[in-house]
């Protein structure tokens, strides 16, 4: 790799996971988040039946599924009710969670404005237009620029002012992941500086159970039990995953927290080389070759890789046919590298969607995501349903074993005694046979220096009171679960340099973390009161004036860190609200000035 | 030994809905339906364990998988280096 890419903020929501941390939780404590297609999505009873001998059915009523997709902060975003209403979720979902991802890497989101920051995005699904379609929605100017896919990445480019290439990709089930190599691209080609990266998936229509459930692909029993003698097939899920990328050399200059480096990338095709010679068959001499050229970028002995994420769509055929290539491929690495064969095996092989199901486009990324949470809490979580290994899955003499239970993630060492960062790779293949492969390294951020001052002021805004107060419990939350690994500097630097000021201020001198604790919780109930904290810096900020916070920080060098995001206002966007609003209620306001008007 | 009426005998006892005569020798088994992803699995046991061959990595491949005529070609190979 031409020059090495850094991970600097992150953010997702998935089944039952609203955010990473509750992904995480969910994670490490082997949770199945399937469940029953839910009735805000549409009525499984309505199509459920046997896909060979029945049109329009499906014999799965499971799904993965986000807790809310039709709520949306539309006003933050300053759009309008009536185009909101005409919005992809995904693109809502999208705007809401690159915010999310600009402010967990420590950075206000304006500080990109006018910047050549890039923006790519996975997304193939577009069931929104389908369903207005269906409904017979007005097909108004918003309609247009709410449903095209490419203004998922658009939008966003739009909205915070970014230069940078803005585009969405769409390779199906491998999107997320060409979108992710395309930014790393973009960077070190100097097509932008900065790159946002991810993939988002959601299922809101029936139809395409039909066709999927009829070729056989998706699980009847709503288990994707990969690996397993019995899998099934995959199930279908929703998902949405952003990280935010910069030279690493950038980063390191910046001071910036960083998840992980991204030290080599690959795509390919599978040609028609394919089993059967079927577009939509795996094939593993492609994977393997894809395999190849990403180690081959990164430049790293294969028997440092001590973790795949899988793409593991859980076929009895896919599954194989992915474990043929890896071997294939880390045969090919061991020889050009002069390595014996692998003694033991040490190297693990999991995949996500044993957990969540298939987010479809957003599976790269939603692996990539799992290996950034695996690499900072040293633990790779466990495959779900294995209860008999597929018998065409062989894996002795080769380096791979397939995680069963939570384990601890070891660091090796190399012969010097110096400990070898972690490493891992994820696969994504396309159903229209479009690979990519990421490999990722640990970063061990160094926490140089220690609070110097006594107190610190610690600033928090949102748009109203509500959110404010929604905003400090979470804050609240935060330190409760992190105060014994964080500095109160780095806290109050971040929340000072990397968050917008916005209207509804709160505002007061810290002078440790169970203080801070203590007064936030005091605004929660309300108690608080900003005269007890007087202070002139505090007092400035609070009038709404900008001020300028680096000037506190001269003797000292605090750091960016993550930090609980920005709560968006939960309000519900969907189409039947459109049909009133735009068709009906004009009407109403006609005759009544009419009759206002009349003699 | 006719190893084509084996092949068929073994995807009828997988696919017990379709008939002999139906299989044709050069269709793709996965691609016609004939047999999903899960019953291909379990007709490569039936392969192995009816000829007492391995079926390596490497050789499910579509040269020798395409359809049974291939099939018939790679099993044949196989006895022939086995003797």
């Amino acid at each position: 790799m031409s020059s090495e890419i850094a991970i600097i903020g992150m953010s997702g929501r998935f089944p039952e996971s609203p955010n990473v941390e509750k992904f995480w939780d969910n994670l490490i404590n082997s949770r199945d988040l399937i469940k029953e297609v839910p009735k805000d999505r549409w009525d499984w009873k309505n199509c459920f039946g046997d896909p060979k001998k029945n049109e329009n059915k499906t014999d799965s009523k499971w799904g993965g599924f986000l807790d809310d997709v039709k709520s949306f902060d539309a006003d933050f975003f300053r759009i309008s009710p009536r185009e909101a209403d005409k919005m992809d979720p995904q693109q809502r979902i999208i705007m809401e969670e690159v915010w999310k991802t600009i402010e967990d890497a420590g950075y206000k989101p304006s500080f990109l404005s006018g910047t050549k920051t890039g923006v790519f995005i996975g997304a193939s699904n577009n069931d929104y237009i389908e369903l207005l379609q269906k409904e017979g929605v007005h097909q108004d100017a918003y309609v247009s620029s709410g449903s095209h896919l490419c203004m998922i990445s658009n939008r966003v480019s739009y909205f915070l002012n970014l230069n940078g290439p803005s585009l969405v990709v769409d390779t199906a089930c491998s999107a997320s992941l060409v979108a992710v190599h395309q930014a790393v691209c973009a960077i070190q080609n100097k097509e932008c500086t900065m790159a946002i990266a991810g993939g988002v998936n959601l299922c809101l229509i029936p139809r395409k159970y039909f066709s999927l459930s009829h070729a056989g692909m998706l699980s009847p029993d709503g288990r994707c039990k990969t690996f397993d003698k019995k899998a099934n097939g995959f199930v279908k899920a929703e998902g949405a995953g952003i990280i935010l990328l910069k030279p690493l050399k950038k980063a390191i200059e910046d001071g910036d927290h960083i998840y992980g480096i991204i030290r080599g990338t690959a795509l390919n095709h599978n040609g028609f080389g394919g089993f059967e010679h079927s577009l939509t068959a795996s094939n593993s001499e492609a994977q393997a070759q894809l395999l190849i050229s990403a180690y081959e970028d990164a430049n790293l002995s294969p028997d440092t890789i001590t973790f795949i994420e899988a793409h593991g769509t859980a076929t009895a055929l896919g599954d194989p046919f992915e474990i043929a290539g890896l071997k294939k491929a880390f045969k090919t690495l061991y020889n050009k590298w002069n390595l014996p064969e692998p003694k033991t095996p040490h190297c693990a092989i999991g995949s996500v969607k044993s957990n969540i199901g298939h987010t479809e486009p957003a599976a790269g990324i939603t692996g990539l995501i799992k290996i950034l949470l695996a690499m900072k809490h040293k633990k790779i979580p466990a495959n779900l349903h294995i209860n008999e290994l597929n018998p065409r899955i062989r894996l002795d003499k080769t380096p791979f074993y397939i995680v069963k239970e939570l384990e601890e993630w070891k660091q090796l060492i190399d012969e010097k005694g110096i400990p070898i960062p972690r490493r891992a790779g994820v696969s994504s293949f396309g159903f229209g046979g479009a690979n990519a492969h990421v490999v990722i390294e640990e970063y061990e951020n160094k926490q140089e220096h220690i609070d110097n001052n006594k107190q610190y002021i610690i600033v928090l805004s949102a748009k109203n009171e509500e959110i404010l107060k929604i905003y400090a419990k979470n804050m609240v939350d935060f330190l409760e679960k992190n105060k014994d690994n964080i500095l109160l500097s780095n806290i109050a630097y971040t929340l000072q340099i990397g968050r917008e000021s916005m209207s509804k201020r709160l505002a007061f001198v810290a002078h440790s973390i169970n203080d801070l604790i203590i007064k936030l919780n005091h605004y929660c109930n309300g108690k608080y009161n900003s005269e007890l904290y007087d202070d002139e810096i505090v007092n400035l900020w609070l009038s709404g004036e900008e001020v300028n916070w680096d000037l506190l920080y001269t003797d000292s060098n605090p750091k960016r860190i993550p930090l609980p995001t920005y709560p968006f206002e939960k309000k519900k966007y969907w189409y039947d609200s459109s049909i009133k609003k735009t068709i009906i209620q004009p009407q109403i306001k006609l005759k009544t000035l009419k009759t206002k008007n009349s003699p | 030994m006719n190893i084509i009426e084996i092949l068929k005998q073994g995807i009828c006892n997988i696919n017990v809905v379709i008939e002999k005569e139906h299989i044709q020798e050069n269709e793709g088994l996965l691609a016609s339906g004939i047999l999903d992803s899960y019953g291909f699995v379990e007709f490569l046991g039936f392969i192995e364990s009816e000829f007492g061959i391995t079926v390596e990595d490497d050789e499910f491949t579509a040269a020798n998988f395409r359809d049974l005529t291939a099939m018939k070609k790679y099993i044949e190979a196989k006895l022939g280096n086995k003797k």
